[in-house]
């Protein structure tokens, strides 16, 4: 987001305005309030005596409320204003909005105060693109209040603005079709005040609640939920270290993880990761299943909500319009009226090839934390459809490799990998590879997949045939990969295959989560190494998406040369996994700097200029933040860091920690072992 | 032969009685069809019973014949259905989730695996189909 806008947020509904409180959308930017992918608020201003107000601060004093301290304009700075306007704003499902006027003149004043509301009731995806509303708007003022509406046949969204009387001295209040008028008297040196509450209402859908979540001096997030956010940080495990900057990053990301909690329709008491603000605030497989894998050592119950509702929605049928097939795990899921309408395919879409092994691979790591076996049975039946989906319908030419190509030829992803711009997938001379593609990650996530549905065959479905077969067919697998994805005179792996069984012969961090997935033979995991943290891929604050020096690279290209925080805390664990301990602990130590220019939100993405070049890190213009995988991101950093495993029913501890850190210590940390703590002294010297 | 009506629908539902599909799923679904009756299905690990005007029901999913209609034979999604206002859907989502497969028709899953082994023969005749170069996907960037 740009610095320019105050975000409030609450799951799938939240405010975006300006260091005003004010919100003036314009077609194309999100401005305005948001509510289940709709916008129920485009204009939202106030001004007083017929002028503006002017920002002398603003707090986000969380991530659900903000406070503005604003003056009348008064067109030259050598004037002082006899007035100040506080405006106080609370998220739930809509807003509240304290509204304070105070006068601190010997005279009283009398104001008229003018809040001016309207709402288009755009579909998210059409504030991206531009589009022309098909149904029609209306407005009318029943009961007190004004009611904003669209209808489009039996699809009707409503915004309901109200004003109750706070602590005023006197009141006069006229509701029209454009907003709230109040006509008021302050008395010298007292104030006025009046409370806004404005509800994003979808007649029909029955509602928990009746009104907004929050009210005055209501400092508790979420009450009909359980978690507060006190609570969920003091639940986390309490980080101590020498580095004052990365206890803020982590006290940064467990704030943000906790704001970008998503309750699901399905379970509504429940949290899951949404995938960042402000254009994924939805359910998406992937985001949602890594950011969970993430921070399973800090708060495992995401996993088990991610799971669970993945499991739900998992497809059962052979759907091209949403790209669906049995067994399929979704990609994204909204509710916006393009949705409703069959005019985008995210009801779910399931344009992702990658999601449904990673499934997998959070079930039985969930599992290994937790010790929750209730869930491996709970999710048995789901688990095994995703096995069938990967032989059956993930590889869609029997060559053992998993493949895409979009069946949805007009609205569906072209790229149904992580890297899902259209122009991510490239050989080195920079031109595109055909279709269908196999990337390479997708191929370690299957691996990885089978070798741990083996072990929940064995230990919990009772299937030793089931745990025997996939153990062959990983076997097999990873030694055909090591073949036939290797490109031996550069001494990587392809990006993918491409729809000519070709190499793809880009380097890429995809061969970061090569290493991760264990699918690399003991002997290319050095060459693997090298590349990782050698120039062309090591910017110095982190591995870049795409390497130096390949026809497509370019540093502010989305998923071709910019440096992705999740993608690096992945890599770090690869390195780990195969012994390169130094060089896990580089890209931890790359990525934890960069996060302090960051004030500790490490953006989805940042720009790939050398580090030595630039000396901070430079913001990628259109990046969403907070994003929840790249929130996740310094929380698997400091498992690479400590090197922390579950193993039986113990934690091992293993730390490679940079030098330049001196004590890390991770207090607390939940699992199947109760509590544990880790400690670790910084002894590694940097490569 | 496919039944034009709720009631049809519900008959034939009745006769299949056991569908391996819902084998796991315990609850009751109860369908207020506008202008026609209510129908009550309770499933039992894959074992179902219909009720024409029995009351209660953890998933109360209310709708007219003819959205019912097009849904049980695929014609209409059921979320986009909810999501467009011509569908109520309340009580234990989770029961909704699974909803095709309780009526017969495309909806149902073993009904639809036969149909995709179909559609899988056609598709691998057609494979060399015309690709459209211009249609790009939506980039996840604002």
């Amino acid at each position: 987001m740009s610095g320019d806008h105050v975000s409030v947020l609450d799951g799938s509904t939240f405010v975006v305005s300006d260091r005003r409180g004010d919100i003036e959308a314009s077609p194309t930017d999100t401005l305005g309030l948001f509510h289940r992918d709709t916008r129920h608020l485009s204009r939202w201003t106030v001004s007083v005596g017929g002028r503006r107000l002017d920002p002398l601060s603003t707090d986000d004093l969380h991530y659900f409320m903000a406070q503005f301290f604003l003056v009348p304009g008064t067109g030259t700075v050598y004037a002082d204003s006899t007035l100040s306007v506080v405006r106080r704003r609370s998220v739930g499902d809509g807003f509240h909005e304290d509204l304070t006027v105070q006068n601190h003149s010997a005279e009283p004043a009398d104001l008229e105060i003018r809040i001016e509301a309207d709402a288009d009731f755009a579909d998210l995806f059409e504030v991206k693109d531009a589009l022309m509303k098909k149904g029609e708007r209306y407005s009318r003022i029943e009961d007190g209040r004004l009611v904003l509406g669209y209808r489009r046949d039996r699809f009707v969204r409503e915004t309901w603005i109200s004003a109750s009387q706070g602590a005023s001295t006197s009141r006069d209040v006229a509701i029209d079709e454009r907003g709230l008028v109040f006509r008021v008297r302050v008395e010298p040196h007292g104030e006025w005040s009046t409370c806004l509450d404005v509800r994003a209402v979808i007649p029909g859908r029955t509602s928990s609640r009746q009104s907004v979540k929050y009210a005055h001096s209501d400092d508790t997030p979420r009450p009909n939920v359980g978690t507060t956010l006190e609570q969920w940080l003091a639940d986390a495990p309490q980080l101590v270290s020498s580095w004052d900057e990365l206890g803020q990053t982590y006290e940064r990301s467990l704030t943000d993880l906790a704001a970008l909690r998503f309750f699901p329709a399905l379970a509504p008491d429940q949290a899951l990761p949404a995938a960042g603000l402000p254009w994924f605030m939805t359910l998406f497989g992937r985001d949602s299943i890594l950011t969970s894998f993430q921070a399973l050592p800090f708060v495992p119950e995401l996993a088990r909500t991610t799971l669970r509702v993945l499991g739900l929605r998992q497809g059962t049928r052979r759907d091209d319009f949403r790209d669906e097939e049995p067994g399929k795990i979704l990609h994204e899921f909204r509710e916006g009226e393009m949705t409703a309408f069959e005019e985008r395919p995210q009801s779910p879409y399931f344009g992702a090839s990658d999601t449904t092994p990673l499934f997998l691979v959070l079930l039985d790591e969930y599992e290994r934390w937790t010790g929750d076996a209730g869930i491996v049975h709970e999710l048995e039946r789901e688990a095994r459809a995703a096995l069938r989906w990967i032989d059956e319908h993930g590889d869609r030419d029997g060559d053992g490799y998993i493949e895409y190509e979009r069946r949805n030829k007009e609205t569906g992803l072209e790229n149904q990998c992580w890297k899902d711009s259209w122009d991510s997938i490239r050989f080195a001379d920079g031109s595109l590879a055909p279709l269908p593609r196999a990337t390479c990650e997708i191929q370690g996530y299957t691996y990885d997949a089978k070798v741990r549905a083996a072990r929940l065959a064995r230990l919990f479905w009772g299937d030793l045939a089931l745990s025997e077969r996939l153990e062959r067919e990983a076997a097999a697998l990873k030694r055909r990969f090591n073949s036939d994805y290797w490109i031996p005179d550069r001494a990587f792996f392809a990006l993918a295959l491409d729809g000519e069984k070709r190499k793809v012969d880009a380097l890429t961090s995809n061969i970061g989560h090569l290493l991760w997935s264990g699918i690399v033979d003991d002997d290319k995991a050095d060459a693997i190494a090298r590349h990782l943290l050698d120039d062309k891929l090591f910017s110095g604050w982190g591995v870049r998406t795409m390497a130096e020096g390949e026809g497509g690279y370019n540093p502010i290209g989305y998923h071709v040369g910019t440096v992705w925080p999740h993608d690096n805390a992945f890599i770090a664990m690869g390195l780990r996994r195969y012994g390169y301990r130094a060089q896990a602990a580089r890209v931890a130590q790359g990525l934890l700097d960069a996060a302090v220019y960051f004030h500790g939100r490490l953006p989805e993405a940042f720009a790939g200029y050398p580090r030595r070049r630039t000396r901070y890190p430079v913001a990628y213009p259109t990046a969403c933040s907070p994003q929840a995988w790249a929130t996740g991101a310094p929380l698997l950093l400091l498992r690479a860091m400590l090197g922390l495993e579950p193993v039986g029913e113990r934690l091992l501890v293993d730390p490679a920690i940079p030098a330049t850190i001196e004590r890390l210590e991770l207090l607390g940390i939940p699992g199947r072992w109760g509590r544990s703590d880790a400690f670790g002294r910084g002894r590694v010297e940097l490569p | 032969m496919k039944p034009k009506n709720a009631r049809a629908l519900f008959e034939q539902a009745a006769a299949g009685r056991h569908n391996p599909a819902l084998e796991g799923i315990r609850g009751s679904y109860r369908f207020d069809v506008e202008g026609v009756s209510s129908f009550r299905v309770d499933v039992d690990n894959g074992d179902i019973t219909v009720t024409e005007g029995a009351a209660g029901g953890d998933c109360i999913i209310q709708c007219d014949e003819q959205d019912l209609v097009r849904i049980a034979y695929g014609q209409q999604n059921l979320l986009t259905a909810v999501l467009q206002g011509r569908v109520r859907l309340e009580g234990d989502l989770v029961l909704a989730q699974r909803f095709h497969g309780i009526l017969p028709g495309p909806g149902s899953n073993a009904r639809r695996e036969e149909e995709e082994k179909e559609e899988k023969k056609e598709e691998d005749q057609q494979e060399q189909a015309a690709e459209n170069p211009d249609a790009r996907p939506r980039r996840r960037v604002a």
